[in-house]
């Protein structure tokens, strides 16, 4: 009987108060979650620029800090918070997870990590293993990532442990974008150069105040050009990519500069292959 | 007050619009044609864009150039400025 006992102090006796409590703490919890969630969403889907990305950065600190309250408050009310409680609760709550939910909880540490450390938040652009895209929602378990396939993504946080995370804007709105341009190797490098500077200089969604930078590095089967610059907003990257392409094709083929003829992934490791591709442009 | 009003740019505008109004405040106003040119769209897409911000008044003609009208400038500048385009310092 006094064994029983013991055992029934655990948890503390559950009156008709208790459970109103519980039940206004639990549904203010879920009501304000979802209203700053959607709120703060709303808010940063109609800003742009550093705005857009602080608010989208309150959205997981704003969850964790009402979920970290609602705790505070739930646990004293079912729990009586004693030294030898909490010790039954925690050993039984880690063999648990132990064994059954070890990914599960290591996500949702993860996500605490993520929300303090800020590895990606949402409107950055990441990479997580083979994954990269526009980062929507930033959850307990998982971030959602939206891909330029259209395609969301969920990847869940643990990944943070052992896979590096790319994160091409972070936090900010420059995202440099790259252009490459692969060039047969006889022609005026200088004038190249110059001729692509122009054609990212002149592109509507350049944003003015960041360097643009065009490199070049010498391959066996000619010259491979890069145009480093960046778009007003990174949401614009690949339309701005895809305009330097275009335009820039354009001019060097105005200018009679012609392409290489082999795609660089063929390695042309032989020499033969070298030898055909110098004929095949020079034709 | 109500001709200034109705000058301003709501705050949802387009991407394509907000290239247009860019436009034409770098190159000092454009003919439809250039317009055409300078921008990364078709010359029918750029010819809607700018016949809708005729007609809310954000640009008028001048001698065959299209501009942002002067009432609107300063909201077009803000909407540029808040969504990272370079503006002048003023």
């Amino acid at each position: 009987m006094e064994e029983q006992q013991k055992y029934a102090r655990l948890f503390n006796d559950i009156d008709s108060q208790a459970l109103i409590t519980l039940g206004v703490v639990l549904l203010s919890t879920i009501v304000l979650i979802i209203a700053s969630q959607r709120g703060l969403n709303w808010i940063g889907n109609r800003m742009h620029g550093q705005v857009r990305f602080r608010i989208f950065a309150l959205v997981p600190m704003t969850r964790l800090l009402i979920l970290m309250t609602a705790l505070a408050i739930i646990v004293p009310t079912i729990i009586e918070p004693s030294l030898r409680n909490m010790v039954t609760l925690l050993g039984a709550l880690g063999l648990a997870i132990g064994f059954a939910m070890k990914d599960y909880v290591s996500s949702l540490i993860a996500g605490v990590v993520s929300a303090v450390e800020l590895p990606y938040r949402p409107g950055d652009w990441v990479q997580i293993e083979d994954t990269y895209g526009e980062v929507k929602h930033v959850g307990l378990r998982t971030v959602d990532i939206q891909t330029p396939d259209d395609d969301l993504v969920y990847v869940p946080h643990l990944k943070l442990w052992d896979h590096a995370v790319y994160n091409a804007n972070n936090g900010g709105t420059s995202l440099q974008c790259v252009a490459s341009f692969y060039l047969h190797p006889e022609h005026e490098a200088g004038w190249v150069r110059k001729a692509l500077r122009d054609v990212a200089l002149t592109s509507a969604y350049l944003k003015f105040d960041q360097p643009i930078i065009v490199v070049a590095e010498e391959k066996p089967w000619g010259t491979h050009y890069r145009i480093r610059a960046y778009p007003v907003d990174p949401r614009q990257q690949f339309l701005f990519i895809t305009d330097l392409t275009l335009r820039g094709k354009k001019v060097l083929s105005a200018a009679g500069v012609q392409s290489a003829m082999l795609p660089p992934d063929a390695a042309l490791d032989t020499r033969n292959a070298v030898g055909s591709a110098y004929s095949r442009g020079n034709d | 007050m109500d001709a200034l009003a109705e000058a301003e740019l709501a705050v949802d505008t387009g991407d394509i619009a907000t290239l247009v109004l860019h436009a034409l405040l770098v190159h000092g106003g454009l003919d439809d044609d250039s317009l055409g040119e300078v921008l990364p769209f078709s010359h029918h897409e750029a010819l809607n864009a700018r016949l809708a911000l005729q007609r809310k008044g954000i640009v008028s003609s001048c001698e065959g150039r299209w501009q942002i009208a002067p009432l609107s400038y300063a909201s077009v500048r803000q909407l540029l400025e808040s969504r990272n385009y370079l503006v002048d310092p003023l």
